[in-house]
C-alpha cells in the first residue's frame, strides 16, 4: 500500500479523560487530495499534527509501507501549512521560500523563482514579510512548504483566515497548484464547500472519530448517517414512511429508511404540489430564500425568483429539487 | 497562478535522511549542567559560607547572634529605614512613572526617541556616579545647597528615584504600548469619562505591569549600595551598607550573617510579587502591534472638548518636570567637574592621567581595567544567562518538567536579590583553595569579573527570556517540517528572532559590570582596583583636587556607560523584549 496510511491512530492529550483522536485508520493514495471535514474541536487538527510529527500517538502512520512514527518531523518529508502561515518575519519572501531547500545548493535561486511564480508571486523575493496581505503570506506558506518537495503536504485550515471571496479563489488555486506538482496531500478545514473544492476525497471526522471517507460527490449523494449528513448541511430528514415523503419520492426516487433535504431542496413555484407556510426571508447573493413551515417536514429553506417578496404567514406553493435529497439509511 | 504548465516541480520524493544528528540530549544537558555548576560554586557556595561564618561557631550551630544582632536598637533602626526608603522611593517612582510611561510610550511627538533615551540614562549610571552627581548638586556651595539636604533621607529617596524612574516608565510603557485601545474606546462609547475609562479600564489592565516594574524597583532601593554609601553618610544607610560596614569596620561576621538572612527574606518577599505579576503579564504578552496617537499641545482639530486632551497635557508637563529634573544632577555633574578653583578649565580631565599623588594607579589605568573586566564578565554573564533562558523558555510536556523549569528560572533570579557585598565578602572566605585546588583564586584577579558575572545574568536573563518565550511554538514547528534538524531550529528560529535582545543583553551586561560595585569593592585588587571603586576612594579623600578628579572620573564612566547602553539600545524593536 503506497502513499500515506494511518492504522488505528489515537493521540491523547494529559488531563483529558477523552482521546482528541481516537482510533482513525485512513489511506491516501500518491498524488491524491484527502480533506480532513468536522467541526472545530473535532480533532482534525490533532490528527494533522500526529501525522506530522509534532504530537506523540499510539497506532501507526506508514509511509510506502514503513512506519515514520520513529522518525523526527525534520526528517518524515511531510511539509505542513499552519492556518496563519508562521512565516519568519526575520527573513524575506525568498528567504522563507528557500529555508527548506539544501544550504549550497545549485539552482536554489531558480527554484525560489519558480515556485514564487508558481503561487502567483513572481518577483517577490526581496520583498519584507511584513508587507504581505493575508492572502499572499497563505501563497508564501504553500511555497515555503512545497519547494523541498515534499512526500506528503500537510494543510492545516490554510484558507480560514481569509476572507471569503479570496478563500474561494484560493481553494481553485491550492488545488490546480498541488495537482500541478503532483503532491500527495492531507487537506484540513471544517468548510464542506472549500473541502469539496480542493479533495479528491473527503474525510468527515467527529469527536476524534472517523464517520465516513468518500468522494466528494458520494458523500453529498449518500451521507452513511444522519450526523454526516447533519454537518454537510442537510437541515430536514423525513422517514420515507412518512405521507410528506411520497411527494419527496416522486421527484427523487432514493433508497434507504429516511430522506435527507438540503437547503435548495423546494424550489418556491406558483402551482407548485406542496405548499408551505412562509417565516421568514433572507436574500444570499441576489437570490431569495425562504424560510419555509412545510406540514410532516418541519421548517426547511427554499430558493425563491429574484425579486419576489414575501410577508411571514403566506402560503405558497413549493416544487421539489431531487438533487438537494439523498436517502439515508 | 497562471503558469502552472511551466511547473519543473516533479513529485519527486525527497529520501528520508538517515544517521544520527547533533544529539539534543546531550546539548541540553549541559545547558542545564552549566549554568547550575556557574551559580553553585559562585553564587551559592559564597553565600552560604558568608552565612555559616555567622552561625556556626567550632562546628555547633549557633543562633543567639539573631538575639544579639536583634536586641541591637541600630538594627531596627537599620531595617525601618531600608523599608521606608524603599517602600516611599517605589511609591514616587509609580506616581511619576505612570504618566512617564503614556506620554513616552502611547503619544507620539517629536524628539519622543531622544527623550526616552535621556530618561533610561540613570538606571544604567553606576550607583556611584549617582551618587557623586547628587552629592555635588546638594553640599552647601552647589546649585541646590541652599536646600540643606545633604545628607538627608529626602536626598537619598531623591537618587533613588532618579535611579528607578526609568525601571517604572519602560516596564509599564512596554505594555502600555500595546495595549489594545478597542477596550478603551469600548467604554468611552459606553458613557465613561476620560478619566474614568483609564481608572476602569486602562489601569486594571496595566496593574501586572505596574506590580512588576514596583517590585523591582522596591528590590532595587531595598539593596541600593553605592548611592547610598555615598550619600547617607553616618546616619542614614540600608541593610546592604549596614553588612559593609559590619564586615569591614566591625569585622563584625556574625552580624553582617544575620542582616543577610534579614535581608534575603525581605527580597525573597519582592521577587515572589515580582514573579507572580511576570507570570500575568507574559500570559497577556500577545497583545497587539503598538500604537501610539500624535500628541500636541493644542486640541486637535475638530475633537470636542473633555475627551482627554487635558488629561494628556497634565502627562505630558508631569513627565516634562520630571525629565528637568532627571536633567538636573547629570547637567550639574558635568558643570562642576570643569569647575577649577574660581575658574573653569579641563585640570581635573587632565590629571585623570597621573596618580594625583594619593592613587596606587591612575584613572585611565583604572578605566582599562574596568572595561577589560566588564568585558570578560559580559561573555560570563551572556553564556550562563543565554543558555538559562533558553532552557526556561521551553515548554516541556510533562508537568514535572514545567516545574523544573519554574524552579530553575526563580533560582536564578536569586543574585538579584542577594547582596553583592554577601556576594563579594564570600568569595574573600571561599575562594582560598577552592574545592580544594591548590590555589587561591582571591589574589588572581579573576574573582571580579566572575562576581561582576553573576550579578549581570539575571539581566541577562529577564532580557533575553521574554522574546524567547513569545516565540510561536509553530514557528519552530514549520522549521522542523521543512527539514530543520533541532539545532538548525534553535540557530534559525531562536537564535535569530533573539538576536537583537541578545544585543541589548550585552549592553546592559556590560552596563551594570562597569558599574559594579558592591562585590568588586572586596574583590578588586589594591594595586588594580576599577573605575567605581578608584572614585569611591577619591572622594574619600579630603581636598578640592581629589574631588575634582572624583567629578571627572564620575563623568568619563557615566559617558562610557551610557554609550554603550546607547549603542545596544538601536537593537531593540518596538514593543519587543526585556523589562527594562
Amino acid at each position: 500500500m503506497s502513499g500515506l496510511g494511518l492504522l488505528d491512530v489515537v493521540v491523547r492529550y494529559p488531563g483529558r479523560a477523552t482521546p482528541a483522536v481516537d482510533h482513525v485508520s485512513l489511506h491516501v493514495a500518491p498524488g491524491e487530495v484527502l480533506a480532513l471535514l468536522g467541526p472545530s474541536g473535532c480533532g482534525k487538527s490533532s490528527l494533522l499534527r500526529a501525522i506530522a510529527g509534532l504530537e506523540p500517538l499510539t497506532g501507526d502512520v506508514t509511509w510506502d509501507d514503513s512506519s515514520v512514527v520513529q522518525v523526527p518531523v525534520h526528517r518524515r518529508g511531510f511539509g505542513l501549512v499552519f492556518q496563519d502561515g508562521q512565516l519568519f518575519t526575520h527573513r524575506d519572501v525568498g528567504g522563507n521560500v528557500a529555508y527548506g531547500l539544501p544550504a549550497r545548493s545549485t539552482g536554489r535561486d531558480h527554484r525560489v523563482a519558480e515556485l514564487l511564480e508558481l503561487v502567483g508571486l513572481g518577483g517577490y523575493e526581496r520583498r519584507p514579510v511584513a508587507t504581505l496581505s493575508g492572502g499572499e503570506r497563505q501563497r508564501v506558506a504553500l511555497a515555503r512548504a512545497l519547494a523541498p518537495s515534499p512526500r506528503l503536504m500537510l494543510l492545516d485550515e490554510p484558507l480560514s483566515a481569509l476572507d471569503r471571496t479570496l478563500r474561494e479563489r484560493l481553494a481553485v488555486d491550492l488545488r490546480a497548484v498541488l495537482v500541478a506538482t503532483g503532491t500527495t496531500a492531507v487537506f484540513v478545514t471544517h468548510d464542506q464547500d472549500e473541502a469539496f473544492a480542493v479533495a479528491d476525497r473527503v474525510a468527515v471526522l467527529a469527536d476524534g472519530r472517523l464517520l465516513q471517507v468518500d468522494a466528494p460527490a458520494d458523500l453529498w449523494r449518500r451521507p452513511a448517517s444522519r450526523e454526516v449528513a447533519s454537518f454537510l448541511g442537510y437541515e430536514a430528514f423525513v422517514p420515507v414512511d412518512d405521507p410528506a415523503a411520497a411527494a419527496l419520492l416522486a421527484a427523487a426516487p432514493r433508497d434507504g429508511a429516511v430522506l435527507a433535504l438540503a437547503e435548495g431542496a423546494f424550489v418556491v413555484s406558483g402551482d407548485g404540489a406542496l405548499k408551505g407556510t412562509v417565516r421568514g426571508t433572507t436574500s444570499r447573493r441576489g437570490r431569495t430564500e425562504v424560510r419555509v413551515d412545510v406540514p410532516g417536514i418541519g421548517p426547511v429553506t427554499a430558493l425563491g425568483p429574484v425579486g419576489t417578496r414575501w410577508e411571514a404567514g403566506d402560503v405558497v406553493g413549493l416544487d421539489v429539487d431531487g438533487d438537494a435529497i439523498a436517502g439515508l439509511d | 497562478m497562471t503558469t502552472l504548465t511551466r511547473v519543473s516541480a516533479t513529485p519527486a520524493q525527497r529520501p528520508v535522511r538517515g544517521g544520527a544528528g547533533w544529539p539534543m540530549g546531550v546539548f541540553w544537558a549541559l545547558a542545564v549542567v552549566v549554568p547550575l555548576l556557574f551559580l553553585g560554586i559562585f553564587f551559592a557556595w559564597p553565600v552560604v559560607e558568608m552565612v555559616r561564618r555567622g552561625f556556626v561557631v567550632d562546628g555547633s550551630l549557633d543562633l543567639s547572634g539573631f538575639a544579639d544582632v536583634f536586641s541591637r536598637p541600630r538594627t531596627w533602626r537599620l531595617v525601618g529605614l531600608t523599608i521606608a526608603q524603599a517602600t516611599v522611593a517605589t511609591t514616587l517612582a509609580v506616581l511619576l512613572g505612570i504618566p512617564g510611561a503614556y506620554v513616552l510610550y502611547r503619544r507620539r511627538w517629536r524628539g519622543r526617541a531622544a527623550v526616552r533615551a535621556l530618561v533610561t540614562v540613570p538606571f544604567v549610571l553606576p550607583t556611584v556616579v549617582v551618587g557623586v552627581a547628587f552629592r555635588s548638586l546638594l553640599v552647601s556651595g552647589g546649585p541646590l545647597g541652599f536646600l540643606h539636604l545633604d545628607g538627608t533621607f529626602v536626598a537619598i529617596v531623591a537618587a533613588l528615584v532618579f535611579f528607578d524612574y526609568a525601571v517604572v516608565v519602560r516596564g509599564v510603557g512596554g505594555m502600555w504600548e500595546r495595549l489594545d485601545p478597542r477596550a478603551e474606546q469600548a467604554a468611552r462609547a459606553l458613557g465613561a469619562s476620560p478619566w474614568r475609562a483609564f481608572r476602569t479600564v486602562t489601569l486594571p489592565a496595566l496593574t501586572p505591569a505596574i506590580a512588576s516594574a514596583a517590585s523591582l524597583v522596591f528590590l532595587f532601593c531595598a539593596t541600593a549600595f553605592g548611592t547610598v554609601l555615598i550619600l547617607g553618610g553616618l546616619k542614614f544607610g540600608t541593610i546592604e551598607t549596614e553588612i559593609w560596614v559590619q564586615t569591614t569596620q566591625f569585622l563584625d561576621l556574625r552580624a553582617a550573617a544575620v542582616l543577610s538572612v534579614v535581608q534575603l527574606v525581605i527580597v525573597g518577599l519582592a521577587l515572589t510579587v515580582a514573579g507572580r505579576a511576570r507570570a500575568h503579564r507574559e500570559r497577556a504578552l500577545a497583545l497587539a502591534e503598538p500604537v501610539s496617537r500624535p500628541l500636541s499641545l493644542r486640541r486637535p482639530a475638530g475633537s470636542p472638548r473633555r475627551d482627554g486632551h487635558g488629561l494628556a497635557l497634565a502627562a505630558a508637563g508631569a513627565t516634562a518636570f520630571v525629565v528637568l529634573l532627571l536633567c538636573l544632577p547629570l547637567v550639574n555633574l558635568v558643570v562642576r567637574s570643569l569647575r577649577v578653583g574660581d575658574g573653569w578649565g579641563l585640570d581635573h580631565y587632565a590629571a585623570l592621567g597621573s596618580t594625583g599623588g594619593v592613587l596606587t594607579v591612575s584613572v585611565w589605568t583604572a578605566t582599562l581595567t574596568s572595561l577589560r573586566t566588564a568585558l570578560e564578565a559580559t561573555v560570563l554573564a551572556l553564556v550562563v544567562g543565554g543558555l538559562v533562558a533558553l532552557v526556561v523558555s521551553r515548554r516541556p510536556r510533562a508537568a514535572a518538567g514545567r516545574r523544573a523549569v519554574a524552579g530553575l528560572d526563580a533560582l536564578f533570579m536569586l543574585p538579584l536579590g542577594v547582596s553583592a557585598v554577601t556576594v563579594g565578602f564570600g568569595f574573600l572566605l571561599s575562594m582560598h583553595e577552592p574545592l580544594g585546588l591548590p590555589i587561591d583564586l582571591r589574589t588572581s584577579g579573576v574573582l571580579v569579573p566572575i562576581a561582576q558575572a553573576v550579578v549581570a545574568v539575571p539581566l541577562v536573563v529577564r532580557t533575553v527570556l521574554p522574546v524567547l518565550r513569545a516565540i510561536d511554538p509553530r514557528l519552530r514547528h514549520a522549521a522542523s517540517t521543512l527539514g530543520a534538524a533541532p539545532g538548525r531550529v534553535l540557530r534559525s528560529v531562536d537564535l535569530s528572532l533573539a538576536a537583537r535582545s541578545i544585543g541589548l543583553a550585552v549592553g546592559f551586561a556590560f552596563a551594570a559590570s562597569l558599574g559594579e560595585f558592591g562585590a568588586t569593592s572586596f574583590l578588586a585588587r589594591p594595586d588594580n582596583p576599577t573605575l567605581p571603586v578608584l572614585i569611591f576612594r577619591l572622594i574619600g579623600r579630603p581636598g578640592p583636587d581629589s574631588y575634582g578628579m572624583a567629578l571627572a572620573a564620575s563623568v568619563v564612566l557615566a559617558v562610557l556607560t551610557a554609550s554603550i547602553v546607547a549603542a545596544c539600545e538601536r537593537l531593540r524593536s518596538p514593543g519587543s523584549g526585556g523589562e527594562w
